[in-house]
C-alpha cells in the first residue's frame, strides 16, 4: 500500500514539473544580424530580458536572405514556428494581403508608438493597423571625400546634380579621382534601390498617389537619363559599376578611387574610418544635404526592418513583451553607445551624450528628415526583375531611356496598387 | 597512326600541342590557387603581380587550426564542409545500395516491366532538374524537412540513382553467370550467391560508380541551394556562390574556398581517373 | 528452384529461401529499394509539377492554388520573357555543344598519339569535369573580373589592350564567356568518350589505309571519322540535354545579366518559381524545358538503337 502511494506521488510529482517547464514560457525570435554589431550586443540584451522577466528565448541570427527565407518558408507552410519574426520594408504589402500578421495596435501603448520615429512607424502600417516594430533604421546617406573636394579648391559638396557633373569633372581633369562618382548598377536587387533614389531626386516616382504610372514621363526618364549621362557621356562614373555591387561600390570609395557615395548605409563612414579597410581614413565625412534636382526634390531611401509576431504564434502576450522590451529607448541608447547604430527613437537624436560621440549625426539627421521608403506593391520582387534589367539596358546603351522607361511603364500597366488598377 | 617514325618537327609540334592542352587544363585552376595564396594587395594591384613573394596561409590556417583572425567566414566553411561530407556520403552508400539490387535483378532476372523501368531511368538523366525541385521543396515544405541534410541527400539520390543502375549494369552483365551459378550448385540461394560472388567481382564496378556519386553529390549545386537556407544544411558549393556575391570583394577568401571546395573531387578525380573514365564511358555509350 | 541433392535444412528456412529464390519476386524485393526511391524521389515529384502546372499557385497567397488549366502554358507561349530565355538557351547549345565535341575530338585524336607522358596527360584531362560547377563559375567571374581580373592583366601586360575591359558587363561578351566557361568545363567529357571509343578502332585498319597511300588527314577522314560517327552522334546529343539544363554557372558568373543577356531558360524558371513565387506558372515553364529534353532524348534513342554494333565494350 506505502509503495504504491509512492509510486502515484512520485509520478504525479513528475507530471507535475512537466507541466510546469511546459508552461515556463519560450519564445523563438529570428532577425538578421546587424551588419554594425560585431559584439552580439542583440543576443546580450535578450539574455537580459530572459534574466528580468524569466522568459526563455531560443533566439536565431543569420544573414538576411536566410532570415528571409526560412521566415517566408514557415509562413507559407502555416506557421507556428517563431513568435517573433523580422519584417521587412519590401514586405508589407504582400504581408498585409495574406493576413499572416497579428496587428500590433492592441498590444501597443499610444504614447510609446508616438516616440517613435514617425516615417518608420508609418512604414510599418497598412490601412491602419501596425504591423511591425522598426528594430533598424537602414537610412542611406550621401557621404563624400573631404580631403579631395579641398585638395580640388571646391569648398562645399554639389547640391544639384548639375553641380555634381562640375565637380567630379574638376576632380577628374586635377587628376584627384579616377572615377568620382561610384554606384552599385550590377544586375541584382541593389540596382532598383539606387534607381529609386535618382527618381526620387528628380521629384518623381514610379507611380503618384493617383495611381497613375509617372515612370515613363520626362522627370522620371530625366532621371535615367542623367544615370546613363554619368556613365556614358561625362564619364564621372567607373566603367564597372554594372558589375558592382553594393560592397564593391563602396569599396571604391575606401581605396580612394572614388570622392562621391550618395546612397551609402551608415557603417560606411566607421569602414572608411577603418585602417583594416580603408585607404582613406579620416577623409570621408557624411554631408548635410543630398544632391537632387533642386533643394526641394532631395530625398534619401531608408530601408528599415522590423520585428513582427506572426498569427499563428502561440506565445503572442510574450513575444509583445520581448519586441517592447527590445526596442525601448533605454536599450536603442545602449546599442546607440556601443554599435553606432542609428536610433528608432526621435528623442535620441537630440541627445547630447549621443552627438558628442557621433558628431556626423547631426548630418544624417539633417538627411533623415528627407528620408521615403521604396514603393509599396504587392508585387515588387517581379517589379525590380523588370526595372534592373531596362535601367542595365539604357546603361548599356543597348536602347534609350525612353524606351526602358516605356517597358517599364507597360509591365506595370494594369497592376494593382492597394485595390486600385495603374494606367498610364 | 603507330608504328610510324614521327619527323622531329612533327615530334616537336606534337608535344607543342600537349604542352598546350595540359596549360588549357591546368591554368585556371593554378591562378585560383595562387590567388588563395596570396595578398588582397597583390591581387588588386595594377598591374598584377603574378605570383606572391610568400604564400600568405592566412585563410587556410583559420579554416583548418581556428585562431585569432578566425572569423564566421571560416566557421561556416568549416560547416559548410562537414555537411557537403554527410550530404555527398549519404546519397551515394543509398545509390550504391539500392543502385546494385536493382542493376543485379535488371541483368539476371527477366521481368515484365524491365523494358520500361530502364527506359524510365534513362528519361529522368535527361530532365531539367528544375522540374524535380519544385515539387520537392513543396513537399519538404509541407513536411518541415526544409534546410535539412536529409533532404538534400533525397534530391542527389534522384540525380545519381539512375545513373548508378546504368554503371552497375554494364558491370554484372559481364561478369559470367556460370560462377553464381557453380555457387548456387553449391547450396547458395541467389540472394546470397549476390552477396559471396557477384559483388565481390565487381569491386572496381562499385568503386567506379560510388567514385562517380561522391562526386556528382559533391558538386551538385542547384538542388543544395534550393532546399537549404541556414548552416544547417549548405554544402560547400552553395557557401561558395554566397561568397562570390556576399565577401564581394575579398577575393582572396573567395579563391580559397574555392580551392578547398574542388580539392576533395579533383583528387578524386585525378587518383581514381580509371574508374571515372569507365562510370563515364559506361553512363553516356554503353548500350 | 532448390537444386537436387541439396541437404535438407529446418522447414520454416527451406520456405522462405525457396519463396525468396523465385525470380520475379526477388526481382520486385531488390528493386524495392530503387523503385521507393525513384518512385518518390522522382516520378511522384514530376506528376506533382504536372499538377501543379495545371494551378495559379502562389506560394505567398494562401487562397490560391485553383485549377486553370493549360492557362499557364498558353501564358508561357506568349510570354516574351520566356520566348527570348528559350532563344538564349538554344543558342548557348547550339554553340556550346559542336565546340566541345570539335575540341574534344582533335585532343582525343592528339591523346590517341604515342607521346611520353601520355598517361599523364590523360589524367589530368579530367580536371575540368572534377571541378564543382560553382567553383568554375566563381574561377572565371574572378579571372574576367573587371578591375584586376587576371584575364584583363594578361591582356594588357601583352600589350593587347590598353585598358582593362568590363568583360562581364557587356551583354555580348559576358554571354560568350559563359559559353567559354562552359566549354572549358565540359570538353573533357568528349575527349574522355572520344578517346574510349578511338581505342577500339583496331590499328589494322590504319595500317591498311597506310599501305594504301593515305597520308594522316587523309586517314583520319576515311578511316576514324565513320567508325566514331555513333559515337560523335550520342555524345552530342547527350550535350544537348545537358546544355539545356545549364544554371549554376549563369547563377555565380552573371546573375542573369548583364541587361538579361544571360538569362536563359532554366534561370527564368527559376525566378519565376523561387523569386516571384509563381509556382504555378513556374511548373509550367519548367514542364515546357522537359518537353523540348524529351524530344532530343527521343533522337538518343533512335540513334543508339543502330550504334549497338560499335561496341565500346
Amino acid at each position: 500500500m506505502t509503495r504504491r502511494l509512492f509510486a502515484w506521488t512520485t509520478a504525479t510529482l513528475m507530471i507535475a514539473a512537466l507541466a510546469a517547464t511546459a508552461f515556463a514560457q519560450q519564445i523563438t525570435v529570428i532577425m538578421p544580424r546587424h551588419e554594425m554589431d560585431l559584439v552580439g550586443m542583440w543576443e546580450r540584451q535578450t539574455e537580459q530580458f530572459e534574466e528580468e522577466t524569466g522568459i526563455d528565448v531560443e533566439f536565431i541570427q543569420m544573414s538576411w536572405d536566410e532570415v528571409a527565407n526560412k521566415v517566408l518558408t514557415d509562413l507559407a507552410a502555416g506557421g507556428g514556428t517563431y513568435d517573433v519574426i523580422e519584417f521587412d520594408n519590401g514586405w508589407v504589402s504582400q504581408f498585409a494581403a495574406t493576413g499572416w500578421l497579428e496587428p500590433l495596435n492592441d498590444y501597443a501603448d499610444p504614447a510609446y508608438l508616438d516616440a517613435l520615429l514617425p516615417g518608420l512607424l508609418s512604414t510599418f502600417s497598412n490601412d491602419g493597423d501596425v504591423l511591425g516594430i522598426p528594430w533598424n533604421n537602414d537610412t542611406r546617406f550621401f557621404f563624400y571625400n573631404e580631403r579631395m573636394l579641398n585638395e580640388a579648391g571646391i569648398d562645399t559638396p554639389p547640391r544639384t546634380w548639375d553641380e555634381v557633373v562640375e565637380q567630379a569633372t574638376v576632380l577628374q581633369e586635377q587628376g584627384i579621382a579616377e572615377s568620382p562618382v561610384t554606384d552599385y548598377w550590377n544586375q541584382e536587387w541593389a540596382l532598383a534601390n539606387s534607381f529609386a533614389f535618382y527618381l526620387y531626386s528628380f521629384g518623381t516616382s514610379y507611380f503618384d498617389d493617383a495611381a497613375n504610372i509617372t515612370i515613363d514621363e520626362p522627370q522620371a526618364v530625366a532621371a535615367l537619363q542623367f544615370m546613363v549621362d554619368m556613365l556614358r557621356e561625362h564619364e564621372i562614373v567607373t566603367r564597372s559599376a554594372v558589375t558592382l555591387s553594393q560592397e564593391a561600390a563602396a569599396d571604391l570609395l575606401y581605396r580612394g578611387t572614388s570622392a562621391f557615395f550618395f546612397q551609402g548605409p551608415p557603417v560606411t563612414k566607421n569602414y572608411a574610418d577603418d585602417p583594416a579597410r580603408s585607404q582613406v581614413v579620416d577623409e570621408v565625412v557624411a554631408a548635410e544635404w543630398l544632391p537632387a534636382v533642386d533643394a526641394d526634390t532631395q530625398a534619401t531611401l531608408t530601408l528599415p526592418e522590423a520585428f513582427a509576431i506572426p498569427a499563428s504564434s502561440r506565445n503572442k502576450d510574450a513575444a509583445w513583451r520581448y519586441i517592447e522590451y527590445m526596442i525601448s529607448p533605454e536599450r536603442d541608447r545602449e546599442r546607440a553607445v556601443a554599435l553606432g547604430s542609428l536610433p528608432l527613437f526621435t528623442a535620441l537624436y537630440t541627445d547630447p551624450d549621443l552627438l558628442r560621440q557621433y558628431p556626423f549625426w547631426e548630418q544624417f539627421g539633417a538627411q533623415s528628415a528627407v528620408a521615403r521608403p521604396l514603393p509599396q506593391v504587392e508585387w515588387y520582387d517581379e517589379l525590380v526583375q523588370t526595372t534592373i534589367v531596362q535601367v542595365q539596358r539604357a546603361l548599356l546603351g543597348s536602347q534609350t531611356a525612353q524606351e526602358s522607361a516605356d517597358n517599364i511603364a507597360a509591365f506595370m500597366e494594369g497592376r494593382e496598387v492597394e485595390g486600385t488598377p495603374l494606367s498610364r | 597512326m603507330t608504328g610510324s617514325k614521327r619527323s622531329p618537327l612533327g615530334n616537336v609540334a606534337l608535344y607543342a600541342a600537349v604542352l598546350l592542352v595540359c596549360l588549357w587544363v591546368i591554368a585556371p585552376f593554378a591562378w585560383l590557387i595562387v590567388s588563395s595564396v596570396s595578398t588582397r594587395a597583390q591581387l588588386t594591384s595594377i598591374p598584377l603581380q603574378w605570383l606572391p613573394a610568400q604564400p600568405n596561409l592566412e585563410h587556410y590556417a583559420n579554416i583548418f587550426l581556428g585562431g585569432e583572425g578566425a572569423t564566421s567566414v571560416h566557421q561556416s566553411l568549416r560547416r559548410g564542409g562537414f555537411n557537403s561530407l554527410l550530404v555527398a556520403g549519404g546519397a551515394t552508400l543509398v545509390s550504391l545500395s539500392a543502385g546494385a539490387l536493382a542493376a543485379y535483378a535488371v541483368t539476371r532476372l527477366r521481368f515484365r516491366f524491365q523494358g520500361p523501368f530502364l527506359a524510365t531511368m534513362l528519361v529522368t538523366q535527361l530532365l531539367p532538374t528544375v522540374v524535380l525541385i519544385i515539387p520537392m521543396y513543396v513537399v519538404f515544405l509541407n513536411l518541415r524537412l526544409l534546410d535539412t541534410p536529409v533532404a538534400l541527400m533525397l534530391a542527389d539520390v534522384a540525380i545519381i540513382l539512375p545513373l548508378i543502375v546504368w554503371i552497375l549494369k554494364g558491370y554484372f552483365e559481364s561478369i559470367p553467370e556460370e560462377l553464381e551459378d557453380a555457387a548456387r550448385i553449391d547450396g547458395c540461394t541467389r540472394a546470397s550467391a549476390l552477396v559471396r560472388v557477384v559483388l565481390p567481382l565487381s569491386r572496381p564496378g562499385l568503386a567506379a560508380s560510388g567514385m562517380f556519386a561522391f562526386i556528382i553529390a559533391w558538386n551538385e549545386f542547384f538542388t543544395a541551394f534550393i532546399l537549404s537556407s541556414t548552416l544547417d544544411s549548405k554544402t560547400l558549393s552553395v557557401i561558395v556562390a554566397e561568397f562570390s556575391s556576399k565577401v564581394g570583394v575579398d577575393y582572396v577568401a573567395m579563391s580559397t574556398a574555392g580551392v578547398l571546395t574542388s580539392l576533395p573531387p579533383v583528387l578524386l578525380a585525378l587518383v581514381f581517373q580509371r574508374y571515372i573514365i569507365q562510370g563515364l564511358t559506361a553512363g553516356a555509350v554503353k548500350g | 528452384m532448390a537444386a537436387p541433392g541439396r541437404p535438407r535444412r529446418a522447414n520454416g528456412q527451406d520456405v522462405l529461401t525457396r519463396w525468396l529464390d523465385e525470380p520475379q519476386r526477388l526481382a520486385v524485393l531488390l528493386l524495392l529499394p530503387t523503385l521507393l526511391l525513384v518512385f518518390g524521389v522522382l516520378l511522384y515529384p514530376i506528376l506533382h509539377t504536372f499538377v501543379l502546372s495545371l494551378t495559379d499557385t502562389h506560394l505567398a497567397r494562401p487562397d490560391s492554388g485553383g485549377f486553370v488549366g493549360i492557362d499557364n502554358y498558353l501564358a508561357a507561349a506568349r510570354d516574351p520573357e520566356f520566348r527570348a530565355s528559350m532563344g538564349r538557351t538554344f543558342y548557348f547549345a547550339l554553340l556550346t555543344v559542336p565546340i566541345e565535341v570539335f575540341l574534344g575530338l582533335l585532343i582525343a585524336l592528339l591523346l590517341n598519339q604515342p607521346f611520353r607522358g601520355r598517361g599523364f596527360v590523360r589524367g589530368l584531362i579530367i580536371l575540368p569535369w572534377a571541378l564543382p560547377y560553382i567553383v568554375n563559375g566563381v574561377m572565371w567571374k574572378w579571372i574576367l573580373n573587371a578591375n584586376y581580373g587576371a584575364f584583363n592583366a594578361l591582356l594588357s601586360q601583352l600589350g593587347i589592350i590598353d585598358r582593362y575591359q568590363i568583360w562581364l558587363g557587356d551583354p555580348a561578351t559576358a554571354f560568350h564567356f559563359v559559353i567559354f566557361a562552359s566549354i572549358w568545363k565540359e570538353t573533357p567529357v568528349a575527349v574522355i568518350l572520344l578517346l574510349a571509343a578511338l581505342q577500339g578502332i583496331p590499328t589494322e585498319l590504319y595500317e591498311a589505309a597506310r599501305v594504301d597511300g593515305a597520308n594522316a588527314f587523309q586517314r583520319v577522314w576515311s578511316v576514324t571519322l565513320p567508325l566514331l560517327r555513333p559515337v560523335i552522334a550520342v555524345t552530342m546529343v547527350v550535350k544537348t540535354v545537358w546544355a539545356l539544363k545549364e544554371f549554376d554557372l549563369i547563377y555565380v558568373m552573371t546573375g542573369g545579366g548583364p541587361a538579361n543577356a544571360t538569362n536563359v531558360a532554366t534561370f527564368y524558371t527559376y525566378l519565376t518559381t523561387f523569386k516571384f513565387l509563381k509556382f504555378g506558372y513556374g511548373a509550367a515553364l519548367a514542364f515546357i524545358i522537359v518537353l523540348f529534353s524529351l524530344v532530343i532524348a527521343y533522337v538518343y534513342v533512335r540513334l543508339i538503337s543502330p550504334a549497338k554494333s560499335v561496341g565500346s565494350r
